[in-house]
């Protein structure tokens, strides 16, 4: 018997050694890993975040995210932001899941949420531009890093902004418009996100003029 | 013209003799036999149940050259057919030690395979209690936790 149960035991611990795996997903090398989670559906991954700490982390990694790019596994998603044009109440970030049409929260930023911003979809996340808090334009920008969703505050722009127009060229995000002062000639200005900066445009005269209101921005891929 | 074999050696010492064609699909494999000519190689880390199986998907994979253009021993749609087949008849932990073959290996369309079928029994799970079960993985939650995760419902990517 006892004889039995050390053999048993011994032959476990050789097993061990042979096959260091075992069938311990977890064991297995950090990239493996991440190559098998990265293959599983967005729908999925609710239930494996309840799976573990570190499932969980890893999940919710960059590298994840930079996985799932590159081997072209990224799913669309609609990110909703609601709120009511005069109410008091906070507005709410979502993502519209397609399956059930159900709206599932996402966490909102520390810093106060602007009304009648600009969102512009670039890179692995949304800017939120200029608006109005409390009633004032703002020239305030911030980010919601769609990989992690954790807000950030960017350099705010040159000037403040409230329902501008923006487009995207060559990675770089222009936003015109939404200046307060109507009469004032438009500034339009660009943000560079390799550089965190944002400079100023020189649009040519017969183009802009002190009365030309700039009143959509158009990018187009061609 | 006979084929070039090369001979292959398990943890446990078996030999396995294998054509080169067949072997190169590894990577590893393809360095040594060009560092080591004619000398079999000792692969110390893999038992001869899991090195059978990866010569068996090498053998079913191996794409031969005989000067008349790439010509695969089967057609994609076959082969496809035939990788499901051949991860489905495998066990979760043997599933694992060849997912870390085909890693040691570097054989990536066999590490392709692999991560897919930990990915589709992942899927295949109704909770993340049997997803636990199936993988042996520890619970680090405690009950509030998952309840706050549950709460949030949220997707992270």
């Amino acid at each position: 018997m006892m004889s039995a149960g050390v053999e048993q035991l011994r032959r476990k611990k050789r097993r061990r050694v042979e096959s260091p795996s075992s069938c311990g997903l977890m064991s297995l090398p950090y990239d493996m890993v991440l190559n098998s989670l990265a293959r599983v559906s967005r729908s999925d991954l609710g239930a494996i975040c309840l799976v573990s700490k570190s499932i969980r982390s890893l999940v919710s990694s960059a590298e994840m995210y930079e996985t799932r790019s590159r081997m072209g596994l990224r799913e669309e998603c609609i990110y909703v932001c609601l709120g009511t044009t005069f109410g008091r109440k906070p507005l709410g970030w979502f993502i519209l899941r397609r399956k059930g049409n159900r709206l599932i929260p996402i966490p909102m930023p520390s810093f106060p949420s602007p009304r009648r911003a600009t969102y512009v979809s670039m890179g692995c996340g949304i800017y939120v531009i200029g608006g109005s808090i409390e009633a004032v334009t703002t020239s305030r920008v911030s980010f919601l890093d769609c990989r992690t969703h954790t807000w950030s505050q960017l350099p705010s722009m040159r000037f403040a902004r409230c329902d501008a127009k923006a487009g995207l060229l060559d990675g770089k995000i222009y936003v015109t418009g939404g200046c307060d002062d109507a009469f004032s000639r438009d500034n339009p200005e660009v943000f560079d996100p390799k550089t965190q900066t944002w400079s100023s445009v020189c649009i040519p005269d017969p183009v802009m003029n002190n009365k030309t209101d700039c009143y959509s921005v158009v990018t187009l891929t061609g | 013209m006979s084929k070039k074999m090369i001979v292959l050696k398990s943890s446990e010492g078996v030999s396995f003799v294998v054509e080169e064609a067949v072997a190169r699909q590894s990577k590893i494999i393809s360095f040594l036999v060009e560092e080591f000519p004619d000398r079999e190689l000792p692969l110390t880390n893999m038992t001869s149940e899991i090195l059978r199986k990866t010569i068996e998907y090498c053998k079913k994979h191996v794409v031969e050259d005989d000067g008349g253009g790439d010509s695969s021993s089967s057609s994609s749609g076959d082969l496809k057919e035939w990788d499901v087949k051949f991860v489905a008849e495998i066990d979760q932990p043997r599933l694992m030690d060849l997912l870390m073959a085909a890693n040691y290996l570097d054989i990536p369309s066999l590490l392709d395979v692999t991560c897919q079928k930990v990915a589709d029994t992942i899927a295949a799970c109704n909770d993340e209690k049997e997803i636990r079960a199936t993988f042996n993985i520890e619970n680090d939650f405690t009950e509030e936790e998952v309840e706050a995760i549950r709460m949030e419902n949220q997707y992270p990517i």
